[in-house]
């Protein structure tokens, strides 16, 4: 069920923005924000959507509304799209930006190798997170840092894991 | 309403065993489609391929320019936002732009529907028979994601096809409702428009499934009919007075076009058929059937006259 976010998840959300370094950009969005509660899971999803489509969400439930764009534990996990409308909007996002080749094989779903990088933030650790953007520094991938920088451009293994890319789903389509 | 088959004749007989067509689709489309043969003709080619630009995330030139870089030769239609793709070495189903969410692979037929919704921001639209989604995203690029959209679909396997296009689209002003366009009067929601995109027996598109050459059956026809008046029939009770319905159809038979629109016209004496810009008029006058003049007001598309798939499109105006 849609549902407007308590006063606590605004503030979880609005100290997200301010940590991604966006706080003015998204605070304008916050009548736009709905909470959709998990099922099962403590996990509650973020939903970026137009007004007067969120207010219909609220009071007649829908299977789907707006675009997904994180999930809400103790912090903000963003999405695929979140993530993408996050990095257009200006926001200090971990980051590898890889060639040609490399984007061809994340979209392919494959890992990225360190000679395809070309470009890493400078705090990037282990085990962390980031955006996967290709040479025009667009979002085309989620993935999660096998080294931290220097060492994620180290040649002929594997530095990023692919979690999730924009081919996904047209790869796993059943229709 | 039983479909019309007409007799057979060394024409339709001709035409039937040339292009590998039940006899008697091709005595039906004898009466109604001009020029069959270069229509036949044009339906054994590929289909041409269309890309509509997002416009939500990219804008026109930028796409444009991209395209070029790739060496995909392009040309501009008869609408601002769609291509005509004359030449690619990629397959542009799998390309970064689109799955980036950059342009739609869309019918120019179909995006004509959505011209002729006339919709403006702010708007409350339906589309009742909404997956996988390319006509709803192109509402939602015509209202730049403001208002509302509720989309309705009844099978959840197509529904996560629709949700997926539309985040990929970054189509935000969306709500999707598992449900059957039978059903939408339950919601207790009046809209300003409604997009009926009917299902359909599919003649139209002959060129990308060829097997409803030999498997279409008239009874098919007949229970599309049927489907397509109750949808029809719940769209104009959920409609605000002054609104519009767009009706279309990828079907070429008078009894899933023509006549639902008649039949509508003779239950309801608050509706009127608006004129279009393209497209061949529609018919009045079906085998020894007369119907109802407005009807000339509705749009026809064929392969070989407007290089698109067989298309129907109606406009309906709600008084």
């Amino acid at each position: 069920m849609f549902r407007k976010p308590t006063r606590g998840e605004i503030t979880l959300l609005k100290r997200t923005y301010s940590k991604l370094g966006c706080f003015d950009y998204f605070v304008q969005w916050n009548k736009c924000i709905l909470i959709k509660d998990g099922s099962s899971t403590k996990i509650r999803e973020v939903y970026l959507i137009s007004e007067s489509a969120g207010e219909l969400a609220i009071s007649v439930k829908p299977a789907h509304a707006g675009i997904l764009i994180g999930r809400l534990g103790n912090r903000l996990n963003l999405t695929l799209e979140g993530a993408g409308i996050v990095y257009r909007a200006g926001c200090k996002v971990p980051f590898v930006t890889v060639n040609e080749n490399g984007e061809r094989l994340v979209l392919y779903g494959r890992d990225v190798f360190g000679q395809s990088i070309i470009d890493a933030s400078i705090d990037i650790r282990a085990n962390q997170n980031l955006v996967i953007l290709n040479n025009k520094l667009e979002v085309i991938a989620i993935g999660r840092a096998r080294y931290p920088n220097p060492l994620i451009f180290k040649q002929d293994s594997i530095t990023v894991m692919n979690l999730l890319d924009v081919g996904y789903y047209l790869r796993h389509q059943d229709y | 309403m039983k479909v019309s088959i007409f007799p057979q004749s060394n024409l339709s007989k001709e035409l039937s065993s040339e292009f590998g067509y039940n006899e008697w689709m091709i005595s039906r489309f004898l009466e109604f489609i001009p020029r069959l043969k270069e229509c036949l003709l044009a339906m054994e080619k590929s289909i041409p391929k269309y890309i509509r630009i997002n416009t939500l995330k990219i804008s026109k030139y930028d796409l444009i320019q991209r395209l070029i870089a790739k060496d995909i030769l392009c040309e501009k239609t008869i609408l601002d936002d769609v291509l005509l793709i004359k030449k690619s070495r990629y397959p542009i189903g799998a390309m970064p732009e689109y799955l980036l969410g950059y342009y739609y692979i869309q019918d120019l037929a179909s995006c004509l529907a959505v011209e002729e919704l006339d919709v403006l921001p702010e708007q409350f639209i339906l589309d009742m028979a909404s997956a996988p989604g390319g006509k709803t995203s192109f509402i939602s690029q015509k209202m730049k994601n403001s208002g509302c959209i509720v989309a309705l679909e009844p099978s959840s396997r197509r529904v996560k096809a629709l949700n997926f296009n539309l985040s990929r689209c970054g189509v935000s002003n969306t709500c999707i409702y598992r449900l059957d366009g039978s059903y939408v009067e339950r919601l207790g929601l009046k809209f300003d428009r409604i997009l009926l995109d009917a299902p359909c027996s599919c003649e139209g598109i002959i060129a990308k499934d060829p097997l409803i050459k030999t498997n279409l059956v008239p009874s098919k026809i007949e229970s599309c009919m049927l489907r397509q008046v109750e949808l029809l029939q719940n769209a104009i009770k959920v409609i605000k007075p002054g609104g519009l319905i767009i009706y279309s159809t990828c079907t070429f038979a008078p009894e899933e076009n023509e006549l639902v629109i008649n039949n509508l016209l003779e239950m309801n004496t608050r509706i009127t058929i608006e004129p279009q810009k393209y497209g061949e008029p529609g018919l009045t006058k079906y085998g020894a059937l007369k119907l109802n003049k407005s009807l000339v007001n509705t749009r026809r598309f064929y392969p070989h006259l407007h290089n698109t798939s067989g298309f129907f499109i109606a406009k309906i105006r709600v008084l």
